[in-house]
């Protein structure tokens, strides 16, 4: 288990990291660092996933032999990192640091 | 991985998909422990928030009882960990370290590239009469909803007083039938205007400013005159150069003379009147020993101090004017009573005394007083106190305590920043447009354009770094400071016809319309760029401007 917490502290302790979702391919959370009151980690792991899944076939469809590994989203308020796996998916939601002082 | 309870899980869901009460609960339940581990792993770095929400499971753990576990091979997990972390460190690193990356923004789906111009607005059955009259527009104005534009017609032209007929066009641009050569309102006049203003909430309302003096209160739906002022040594006696409406919905005037009036038109149930101002104030200033008036041509209110205002003269000067607005209270009651000499002083009239300069009210009391019993008047209306022309030096205070760095010809406009309260821009006749703020002397930028008048120049509503103006050759100017701090990033170019004024709509914030020679308005419609916020973008004015 510690190793698993080492990671995501690891990742959570980096400058201008929003949150993390850890879920599987199904959109079922494991580990998220949003509070279960905000939406906003269900969101992401109910949205997300699917995205990867396509992005996943969609490289694979160009060419046979190549494999997604890895995702970024970027859009006008935050970056969303997708790590596809397998089994799981690792979304870390990076924002400018001035806009996560603001949320706060 | 136990497949028993996961079924579970997924067959409840469906069963409470849609009592949103129950099925939170569940999902809530799925997370419980997830929360409970981590939290056990980083106590430490724990906020209390979190610490909160720890509790709040527990205690529902306690109630509910029943738990669904979400079910993983955590070894996996750490594996997979593992593997990305590197990758996710990597990108983390390099999309901090991509600066450009990171202001790279995209040109989206919903974008307009490119500023177009959507509308020329004209008034084709009177033509004739325009071009025989010499008119031209000299004011524009949107309305408070941002749906309609009023342009003001006055002749430049003039020899004395002003006898011509003149008009006020009004454009609904979003209403259906409307068509660009055919104003929704035409409002005939008897002088010539040259400024209005729209009432700040009440669209249909319009003040108008005549070359005359007279200060005239339309209503636009109705093409009704609702009041207009007298002309008077003591109230506008030249051209008013300037309407704005205050915050109390009175309306101030500035006036060629050096006038700056305030009247409230309101008198309830409708009714509007505008008799007399309530509040005057006379700019002069100090040459050479000798007191001048000052022609003001454009005023503007400081968003950071509504009692400050900023007066722009025929002369170039920039000053700065203090007014406070209209004191409605009767403190001067008592003072101004003379029934034992056997004289009244209206209420109307003690308003009026109360709102001019304190300094010399004894002396003007005294001087009032007087003229009535000259003439065996009893009862003291404004109009007594009028006639009796005290000093109108000691009547008006000068509202002037501050004068910027002067321009060398007559200030057409000035405009405050929405975004930083104490910029302001001024356009002038010497081709230049300057950068201000309140508190220094000194512009802070200038921009200069040879042998041509900028006529007028106004702040973006959005974008904190743009602004725009005009100029006599024609061509509309764009800034934008985070692009170029030098010069402007677009032209929109002319033939030939020079651009008299330039209004931002506020609601409609990508609407800019601009008059032209030979009364026409252009309604442009700018692109994306220039009306998105960018991010940062207040600080980098901020910083420009420090």
């Amino acid at each position: 288990m510690s190793d698993i917490e080492e990671t995501i502290n690891r990742i959570k302790t980096h400058k201008s990291v929003q949150g993390i979702v850890i879920c599987n391919n199904d959109g079922q959370i494991i580990r998220s660092t949003y509070g279960s009151e905000s939406k906003e980690g269900e969101n992401i792991a109910r949205t997300i996933p699917t995205l990867a899944a396509k992005a996943k076939s969609t490289v694979r469809d160009l060419d046979p032999m190549n494999e997604l590994t890895f995702l970024r989203i970027k859009s006008k308020n935050n970056e969303i990192m997708v790590a596809p796996d397998k089994e799981f998916l690792l979304i870390v939601v990076q924002g400018p640091k001035e806009e996560k002082k603001e949320e706060e | 991985m136990n497949e028993g309870i996961f079924n579970d899980f997924n067959e409840k869901e469906q069963v409470f998909e849609f009592t949103k009460g129950n099925q939170t609960y569940i999902r809530d339940m799925g997370t419980v422990t997830d929360y409970k581990a981590k939290n056990q792993g980083t106590t430490t770095k724990k906020e209390c928030q979190d610490f909160e929400q720890q509790i709040d499971q527990n205690e529902l753990q306690q109630t509910k009882g029943k738990l669904f576990i979400m079910q993983f091979d955590s070894n996996k997990l750490a594996q997979f960990l593992k593997r990305v972390l590197p990758t996710v460190i990597k990108e983390l690193d390099e999309s901090l370290n991509l600066k450009k990356y990171h202001s790279y923004k995209p040109i989206s789906d919903v974008q307009r590239k490119e500023t177009e111009l959507v509308y020329v607005l004209t008034n084709a059955q009177n033509k004739p009469v325009e071009l025989e009259k010499k008119l031209e527009i000299t004011d524009i104005q949107w309305n408070s909803n941002g749906l309609m534009i009023a342009a003001s017609y006055g002749c430049l032209e003039h020899m004395g007083q002003c006898s011509h007929t003149s008009y006020i066009n009004c454009w609904n641009i979003f209403k259906r039938d409307f068509k660009p050569d055919k104003p929704t309102t035409v409002i005939e006049t008897n002088t010539c205007n040259m400024c209005m203003q729209f009432h700040p909430t009440k669209p249909n309302i319009l003040a108008v400013g005549s070359f005359n003096g007279e200060l005239y209160l339309y209503d636009v739906s109705t093409n009704s005159e609702l009041a207009h002022s007298t002309i008077d040594e003591y109230y506008h006696r030249e051209s008013i150069t300037a309407v704005l409406w205050l915050q109390d919905e009175s309306i101030m005037t500035l006036g060629c003379e050096g006038k700056v009036l305030i009247w409230n038109p309101e008198r309830g149930n409708g009714e509007f009147s505008l008799q007399n101002p309530l509040k005057g104030c006379y700019l002069v200033r100090k040459k050479e020993s000798q007191t001048e008036s000052v022609g003001g041509v454009c005023i503007s209110q400081s968003n950071e101090d509504p009692f400050s205002f900023i007066v722009g003269s025929e002369g170039g000067s920039v000053l700065r004017a203090q007014i406070t607005p209209i004191n409605y209270t009767m403190t001067k009651q008592a003072y101004l009573d003379s029934r034992d000499k056997g004289l009244i002083w209206k209420e109307e009239t003690i308003l009026f005394m109360q709102n001019l300069n304190q300094k010399c009210l004894p002396e003007i009391r005294l001087h009032v007083e007087s003229y009535c019993k000259e003439r065996k008047i009893n009862n003291i209306f404004i109009q007594q106190l009028v006639n009796s022309k005290p000093d109108i030096r000691k009547m008006y205070a000068n509202p002037i305590n501050y004068a910027y760095e002067a321009h060398y010809g007559t200030v057409y406009s000035i405009s405050f920043s929405p975004f930083v309260k104490s910029a302001f821009i001024t356009a002038s006749m010497d081709g230049q447009i300057r950068l201000y703020l309140q508190n220094t002397a000194r512009c802070l930028a200038v921009y200069e354009y040879i042998q041509t008048y900028i006529l007028s120049a106004q702040f973006s509503p959005t974008r904190p770094c743009v602004f725009a103006a005009c100029d006599s050759l024609g061509q509309i100017l764009i800034f934008d400071l985070t692009q170029d701090t030098q010069q402007q990033v677009v032209t929109l170019k002319n033939d030939g016809q020079s651009a008299s004024c330039l209004r931002f709509n506020q609601r409609q914030q990508d609407l800019l319309a601009c008059s032209y020679q030979g009364c026409e308005v252009r309604i442009f419609q700018l692109n994306d760029e220039l009306t998105q916020p960018k991010e940062n973008e207040l600080k980098e004015l901020q910083q420009l401007l420090s």
